[in-house]
């Protein structure tokens, strides 16, 4: 393996990753010594521009949110495809036809089963 | 890198069974969904009967001999490849067939079940042609997938839900261990495939590129210290979900690790050895001690495929030839032991609702079949001749003393007795203490095939191996030569 | 012909065990035990046949069934190697196993699991012929295994007690500390030599240095250790007689037990190479025959007493081959196997009349109710003892002879004291049961009955043989097994010493004073003034008891060994329990993350690094359990941590440039 004894050209990142960390380490240790410690029940309150809360960040979505998100995305993703499978379609020839097609018929069945078991209805 | 179009018909036959395995799962996938009021184990017999069919697929093409790479060498169809693609199905079948009682037991998503189980399969089979880090990445994630939503399939039960949660994030954290590894290794050698990196002069970037790669797989087969969401997992899985986990995967992930050490980095072997040497002692003694204390069934066999991969790593810390086949045959007599071996706490199980050690005393007086099955399964996982096991571990043993690695050995060999003592105390619930309740365990057709499986493999492989020997060496001709390359490569390779 | 009949003799029991193993439940109990019976009948014909070829002829032959194995270097076939050695083990396993399958069927009459207990019989004597008719290391461990997996079905028959079980378990358990050695001498011989037939190793063996000569004679002496219950593991042999008494005749007595002492002498060559490993395996002999004599002196349980003195022949038997004395130790090991197996058959029928009383406190004065069985008790009593002419005497004066002759006095006296305690322990147990007042529960006493003929011919047999068996090697050194075992069995240096009649003469009467004293003790104890045995206990109490308690060695090896490796498991266990409990909560407090604010992320970072200090501290007091439930939150640390150990184990190495 190599014949340098150190890893010389890792030595940059090895003292960026230091300096990096003793930075943050640094700055929050500081901060705590020096501040004043008065805590009291508004400073640990999340801060929304100013006006008072009215209720918890954390709110529950429907699942149904996330099914058609999840949707969304595939084909999302299947665009992705189709663009760059678009532009260099005259290249591609019936092969490349041939290929999205198989691409496409995949994706359909997913689609296929999902409305099947009813995930596009709002109910 | 660019990539051409190009597709001929014969390189479509290489992905012959693959393909064929895609259509019959999306296939049975829409019998599923467009047919109302289908029985489940009408999906059940139909996806053994697509996997069934891919399996003598490929048998043929390994009798034909028929091989070849795709996709500038990112997909192999060697006999190795076959060699694996058959185990992952073969393991397929068997767990198909041994859940369909226990599927009954879902109260929704019955026929998906199948479809993952078909599509982990298909991840796997693409694993055991991967030839290249992408598309290592890209299957092992195919792979897991399917298993992710497997493991928590019981979704009213807490340990199952817990098991898939911990074993999502752990999987995620392995696959971004995966990727680390890969960019490390692409940013040193700047290539992907593994033959193309077997000259490249090494460096600590790729020796710790490899290292990422290594954990990721170690996460994958179980192995020390990457192995602690075994038990958990296994413990909260469905339990056909367990079986399929703890041998199909191992075996694919095997097929990487033995490309990616043989091929890719056949130059640096003095240099891997010690980490199987560390990793497989680690594996063996904290497996078998371990599982010593275990009350739970599964998280026994799960403590024990801990052990157990420890010693196919022996296989892989020889590095040699015929370590590689030892692997093979091991990871076989594996297949038919364990599987076997899940099949009985399935079927027994089913019935009386628990895998705690203490609900199989005597098994014998409630069912002779499942003890006898269950005592030579059992067996044959301690390597007690004649049985398929104890061949399996001779051949690791001797791949080891070729290579003179003595200490391997002994702590092998010292890992068999305590193995031995956890395998009885199952032996003797069974066999001498007295049942709570005495109701005789029916076992139902599936499971029963599966056992005879089991049963005849575990038998097979022990009495006349010889045939699946000869298979097995077959299927590892390409690295005949290994030793020699490394003697090659020595001289070249300073410091390794 | 020679060829099939030489597959025969394991394939008829393979056979019956097959028919009565699937079909066992189709048919009459007493069928299957006939056919049992019928198949090593049957294989005892075979073997008298090829024992008759083999007198004829003198010839090694092999003969090979198929190839087992291939692959590489090794290629190992299953096949026979039958000579002169093979022949004499053939007759000894099959002949007396006849024997004790006939008593079984009288014996085992009314069992529950009837056929299941002739399944295992066959099963242990095609392992067992297996053992001694194999041509390599291979086909002698498959044997070796197979009756260890035998013998622990066996032993855990009775179903209803556990210190069966945990017998059973013991049995196996302590012998694969054995096994383990043994393989371990496998893979050796197959890296000197590249294969593993007797004919191509223990020809070559001269070729070895004497270093590898002695590790792999250690190595198979500690496979021979745990099969034949020697010291340090022979705890097994004591307990293993929970299972029916023909399985403690048959395994624990007559054959599988003296397995040890066939592979020693298997592979004599090897240890004429090893100075070292012959006086240890001599030293061995001499001490556990000795040791196990002591202890079998106060044990109460009739078939424990028999245990013992099991264990302390098979002593002589080592010491045998400790000496060079291969010849007398097989010849031991002969007559062993008839009166051995006909004390324990016997005694199965007096526990048999007594219904399943194994202690010898409730017997006493059974000489006039059963007096078949008292007489072949007596017999075996005299044959192991040492009383001339019988069997045991000759075989026991020559390994004692030997020894002295070579000059090896130390075990001399071991062997000389070890024979005194034996007829000394053997006529207490003949007294205690057999004479005097009668101690039984009167509940029992007058069901008291002989047992039927199909039990008392195969002891009528048995002492037969025990009686004239020891003629087999008269005159010593010279007699008819030296001379057919001499073409295997080339002692080393038996002929440097020619030894006068005198001195012959001399020892053998020595040997028989020795005998007699120990049967006058026991005559004067337990029959001429009974109380005086309890004075005797009375006065060294501790001594006592710890014979009485088998030198605590159970308890030792608990306390060292089986509880800390259970203490280990569980513990190791506990972390991983706890480890991955954490890394759910951790996850939980991770999602959290996302959602929570930036307040929540400064105090728990804050904290986060106080905690770690405390941690620190924790960790300068050596408190694990708070260690671990800090720095664990993520499990998945734990994967990088391994992982960065490896980078960092390889680093290291690679820097050094070592090869392991």
């Amino acid at each position: 393996m190599g014949n340098e004894p150190v890893p010389l050209n890792y030595l940059p990142i090895a003292i960026f990753a230091v300096i990096g960390a003793a930075f943050g380490i640094v700055s929050l240790l500081a901060g705590w010594l020096v501040r004043p410690h008065r805590p009291y029940r508004a400073k640990l309150l999340p801060y929304e521009s100013g006006s008072p809360l009215f209720m918890d960040a954390r709110v529950q979505f429907p699942m149904r949110y996330y099914i058609i998100a999840m949707l969304f995305v595939i084909f999302d993703i299947e665009i992705v495809f189709l663009f760059p499978w678009a532009v260099v379609f005259g290249k591609l020839g019936l092969l490349g036809l041939i290929e999205m097609g198989v691409f496409i018929a995949i994706l359909v069945v997913g689609f296929w089963y999902a409305w099947k078991k009813g995930a596009l209805e709002w109910e | 890198m660019t990539f051409d179009l190009v597709l001929s018909g014969s390189d479509l036959l290489l992905l012959a069974p693959e393909i064929f395995l895609t259509v019959w799962l999306c296939v049975v996938l829409a019998i599923d969904f467009s047919i109302k009021n289908l029985d489940h184990e009408n999906i059940a017999y139909l996806s053994v009967g697509g996997v069934i069919a891919t399996l003598l697929n490929l048998l043929w093409f390994d009798y034909l001999g028929v091989t070849g790479t795709l996709f500038h060498d990112m997909f192999v169809l060697d006999r190795l490849a076959i060699f694996f693609k058959i185990f992952v199905l073969l393991s397929t079948v068997l767990v198909i067939l041994s859940s369909i009682d226990y599927v009954k037991s879902f109260r929704f998503f019955r026929g998906e079940y199948y479809f993952l189980v078909m599509m982990s399969a298909l991840g796997m089979m693409f694993m055991a042609s991967a030839h290249d880090l992408l598309s290592v990445f890209v299957t092992l994630e195919f792979s897991t997938f399917g298993f992710y939503v497997l493991v928590a399939y019981l979704r009213d039960d807490v340990k199952s839900n817990e098991a898939g949660l911990k074993f999502f994030i752990l999987g995620v954290f392995a696959a971004g261990l995966l990727a680390y590894g890969v960019s490390l290794v692409y940013g040193e050698t700047g290539t992907l495939v593994f033959s193309e990196m077997a000259h490249t002069p090494g460096s600590y970037g790729l020796a710790i590129g490899f290292l990422m790669i290594f954990a990721a797989l170690g996460f994958k087969i179980g192995a020390v210290p990457f192995h602690s969401w075994i038990p958990d997992t296994y413990h909260g899985a469905p339990t056909p979900v367990t079986a399929f986990l703890s041998i199909a995967p191992k075996g694919a992930a095997m097929a990487i690790l033995i490309r990616m050490f043989y091929v890719a980095l056949a130059a640096f072997k003095p240099t891997w050895v010690l980490l199987f040497v560390v990793a497989s002692i680690l594996s063996m003694t904290y497996g078998n001690i371990v599982a010593i204390a275990q009350k739970n069934i599964k998280r026994l066999l799960a403590y024990s495929g801990i052990a157990q991969i420890g010693n196919v790593l022996i296989g892989l810390a020889a590095g040699t030839k015929r370590g590689s086949d030892a692997i093979l045959f091991y990871l076989l007599t594996y297949l038919f032991a364990n599987l076997g071996a899940f099949a009985v706490v399935i079927g027994v199980g089913n019935l009386i609702k628990s895998d705690e050690i203490e609900d199989y005393n005597g098994l014998n007086r409630r069912s002779p079949f499942l003890a006898a099955a269950m005592l030579i399964f059992l067996l044959s996982l301690a390597g007690v001749p004649p049985l398929a096991g104890f061949i399996g571990k001779l051949y690791i043993f001797v791949a080891a003393i070729d290579q003179e690695l003595y200490t391997l050995l002994a702590v092998g060999l010292i890992n068999i007795i305590i193995s031995m003592y956890y395998y009885l105390v199952v032996v003797k619930k069974m066999y001498i203490n007295e049942p709570v309740d005495p109701s005789p365990i029916r076992v139902s057709i599936p499971i029963k095939t599966v056992i005879y499986v089991g049963l005849a493999g575990t038998l097979i492989l022990g009495i006349y191996p010889r045939p699946f020997i000869e298979w097995v060496v077959a299927a590892t001709l390409m690295f005949s030569n290994v030793t020699d390359m490394v003697a090659a490569a020595l001289p070249h390779g300073s410091g390794g | 012909m020679f060829d099939l009949l030489v597959l025969l003799i394991p394939g008829f029991p393979l056979v019956a065990v097959v028919i009565n193993g699937l079909l066992g439940h189709r048919y009459s109990r007493e069928l299957a035990g006939w056919l049992a019976c019928g198949a090593v009948g049957l294989s005892f014909l075979c073997a008298l046949a090829v024992f008759g070829d083999i007198l004829g002829s003198k010839i090694a032959r092999e003969v090979v069934a198929y190839t087992w194995i291939v692959g590489g270097a090794l290629t190992v076939n299953l096949g026979f190697l039958i000579d002169s050695l093979t022949g004499v083990m053939l007759l000894v396993v099959t002949g007396v196993g006849l024997l004790i399958h006939v008593y079984s069927l009288g014996y085992m009459h009314g069992e529950e699991g009837f056929t299941r207990f002739f399944v295992y019989m066959n099963l242990f004597m095609v392992s067992m012929l297996l053992l001694v008719m194999g041509n390599n290391y291979l086909v002698l461990f498959i044997g070796w295994e197979g009756v260890g997996l035998c013998s622990y079905l066996l032993i855990g028959y009775y179903f209803d007690r556990i210190s069966a079980a945990k017998a059973a378990t013991k049995a196996f358990v302590v012998n694969r500390i054995g096994d383990a050695g043994f393989l371990l001498a496998i893979f050796l011989i197959f890296a000197n030599f590249q294969s593993l037939d007797y004919t191509q190793v223990l020809p070559q063996v001269h070729r070895l240095s004497t270093e590898m000569a002695t590790a792999i004679a250690l190595c198979l002496f500690i496979g021979a250790v745990g099969k034949s219950a020697q010291i340090p593991l022979y705890t097994w042999l004591p307990d293993a007689m929970e299972g029916p008494t023909p399985v403690s005749a048959l395994i624990h007595a007559a054959t599988m037990v003296t397995a040890g002492v066939y592979m020693v002498v298997r592979n004599h060559a090897l240890y004429d190479m090893a100075p070292a490993a012959m006086t240890l395996v001599g030293v061995i002999g001499g001490v556990t025959a000795l040791f196990a004599a002591t202890i079998g002196l106060v044990q109460y349980d009739i078939k424990r007493v028999l245990a013992y003195s099991t264990v302390s022949q098979l002593g002589y038997m080592f010491l045998a081959c400790g000496v060079g004395a291969y010849i007398a130790a097989i010849f031991h090991l002969v007559t062993h196997a008839f009166f051995k197996a006909l004390l324990f058959l016997s005694a199965g029928s007096v526990i048999h009349a007594l219904g399943g009383e194994q202690d010898i406190r409730k017997m006493g004065g059974l000489a006039s109710k059963i007096p078949l069985t008292h007489k072949t008790f007596l017999v075996g009593t005299l044959a192991i003892a040492g009383i001339p002419p019988l069997a045991g005497f000759w075989s026991k004066d020559e390994i004692m002879a030997h020894a002295f002759v070579h000059g090896h006095y130390g075990l001399y006296a071991l062997a000389a004291i070890g024979a005194l305690l034996t007829a000394f322990y053997m006529f207490r147990l003949t007294y205690l049961t057999f004479y005097g007042t009668s101690r039984i529960d009167p509940h029992v006493a007058h069901h008291v009955h002989e047992s039927p003929p199909v039990m008392t011919r195969p002891l009528v047999a048995l002492a037969a043989l025990s009686i004239v068996g020891g003629f087999l090697g008269v005159p010593p050194e010279h007699g008819w097994m030296h001379g057919f075992l001499g073409s295997v069995v080339t002692p080393a240096e038996t002929s440097s010493h020619t030894v006068s009649a005198g001195v012959m003469v001399g020892l053998m009467a020595f040997a028989v004073i020795v005998a007699l004293s120990g049967w006058g003790i026991a005559h004067y104890l337990y029959a001429v003034k009974p109380q005086a045995a309890d004075d005797w206990a009375a006065r060294a109490p501790r001594v006592y008891t710890t014979l009485l308690n088998k030198y605590y060695v159970d308890e030792l090896y608990d306390a060292i060994v089986v509880e800390p490796c259970k203490r280990l498991g569980r513990s190791w266990d506990w972390f991983d329990f706890h480890v991955i409990d954490r890394v759910v909560r951790g996850v939980g407090r991770f999602a959290d993350v996302g959602s929570a604010t930036s307040t929540w992320i400064e105090k728990h970072v804050i904290y986060g690094v106080l905690n770690l200090i405390a941690y620190a501290n924790h960790l300068a007091s050596w408190s694990w359990r708070k260690l671990q439930s800090g720095l664990v939150n993520h499990y998945a640390a734990v994967i990088v941590a391994g992982a960065f150990l490896l980078v960092h184990f390889l680093l290291v190495w690679l820097v050094g440039g070592t090869r392991v």
